[in-house]
């Protein structure tokens, strides 16, 4: 009985419907037995017994799965494949549907991941302003959706970045997408296919793929933020880092890349320009922070203030620091 | 002797598309498998309004038939 909650709670956005039809023997208790165990799942009581009849059922549970269409592809299955046969037919196109409705359908379950990155008090900070608008759309190779984020400083320290992803979709498509925020604006926006960045602004977001790719719980595990106190125009660097398996997306001048001479080394160089204050992080393949060095610092400048959030309780600490992360 | 492959090899052709079930069933209903599913003569919804197959097409449906005695 908790597994089949649990295949609910995972499934039922997908298209799952599950329904407990409740034996005539004891259906006057089916109610009182579901609050009791906290099942949330539509109940209900063949009171005639007629539908076990209909249906065959020789014992209890029985589990019968029935597929888009309304046809009944799986009688009295064995319990241990339940699951797999609901991922199965899940997977099968819905009646009517066309890859462009099933692109719109996978990107409206993806999580979205929104990191805010919020200006220090003490840090003149850019005033950025953003945007983002998804397009769908089909052509003769199939359908796409397209991403335009832009992003718009108003004092005029960085050029406007106008981000252009199209992602095409197949069946079986992963599609994951990540927003970046500053101040409050939407900054970047992310669409990764099984792992892989579709598509990327130049110049400003770079991201890396080990073997195995990202999984779905890219969730933070490390986040870097440094910025510059005092009057100096702000830079905000995220290094996201999932389960060992990272990626890391740098934001605006940030870039990781793989260092020529110490293979499986990924360095984000992270330069101020003009100011010449530069900082490097070094990860291993898992993701790992190696090192952090600071190669040089302007006449005047104020210290760089860094957060490095990583380990198993990064999370908990990003939610500390951010506390409107949604 | 030679004959032998080819005599097993044409049995399991001729015996695999019976047995091509992906997964195990407890017991034989293929009678009512593939056609429409048959209609809820229910009572007693709980966690939802009363729900009929014919307007969950769309949907893939589990059906658990239980019992708490």
């Amino acid at each position: 009985m908790p597994h089949l909650k649990d295949l609910y709670s995972q499934y039922k956005d997908d298209g799952l419907v599950l329904i407990g039809v409740h034996s005539k023997k004891g259906g006057s208790q089916a109610h009182a037995f579901a609050e009791a165990k906290g099942i949330d799942y539509p109940i209900c009581v063949d009171s005639s017994g007629s539908t076990v009849g209909a249906y065959g059922v020789n014992s209890y549970p029985d589990y019968y799965v029935i597929d888009r269409n309304g046809v009944l592809r799986y009688a009295d299955l064995a319990n241990s494949h339940v699951d797999a046969v609901v991922a199965k037919l899940l997977a099968e196109p819905a009646p009517g549907s066309t890859p462009l409705s099933r692109l719109r359908a996978m990107v409206a379950r993806q999580p979205d991941y929104a990191f805010r990155v919020q200006p220090k008090g003490d840090a003149a900070g850019m005033d950025l302003d953003g945007g983002l608008r998804q397009t769908f759309g089909e052509d003769a190779q199939g359908p796409w959706l397209e991403i335009e984020s832009v992003t718009v400083d108003r004092k005029k320290v960085l050029p406007t970045r106008r981000t252009l992803v199209r992602v095409r979709a197949d069946e079986g498509l992963t599609l994951m997408r990540h927003r970046l925020f500053l101040d409050g604006k939407l900054s970047a926006d992310l669409v990764l296919e099984n792992g892989k960045l579709k598509g990327r602004a130049e110049g400003q977001t770079v991201l890396r793929n080990v073997p195995g790719g990202l999984s779905h719980e890219l969730a933070l595990h490390c986040h870097a933020r440094l910025f510059a106190r005092g009057d100096s125009p702000k830079r905000d660097l995220a290094v996201l880092l999932g389960n060992g398996r990272i990626s890391g997306e740098g934001s605006h001048v940030a870039r990781l890349k793989d260092d020529s001479e110490r293979p499986g080394v990924s360095r984000i160089a992270w330069n101020r320009g003009e100011r010449q204050a530069s900082l490097v992080l070094d990860f291993d393949p898992k993701g790992t922070l190696l090192g952090m060095q600071k190669l040089s610092t302007s006449k005047g400048e104020a210290p760089l203030g860094i957060t490095i959030l990583q380990g198993e309780s990064a999370e908990t600490q990003l939610k500390a620091l951010f506390p409107e992360r949604r | 002797m030679k004959f032998l492959p080819s005599i097993s090899l044409a049995s399991l052709l001729l015996v695999a598309p019976a047995v091509s079930q992906d997964f195990p069933r407890e017991q034989d209903l293929s009678h009512l498998e593939g056609l429409q599913a048959p209609a809820l003569a229910v009572t007693g919804w709980f966690n939802t309004a009363p729900l009929n197959l014919g307007e969950l097409k769309g949907k893939v449906v589990l059906i658990d038939f239980w019992g708490t005695w």
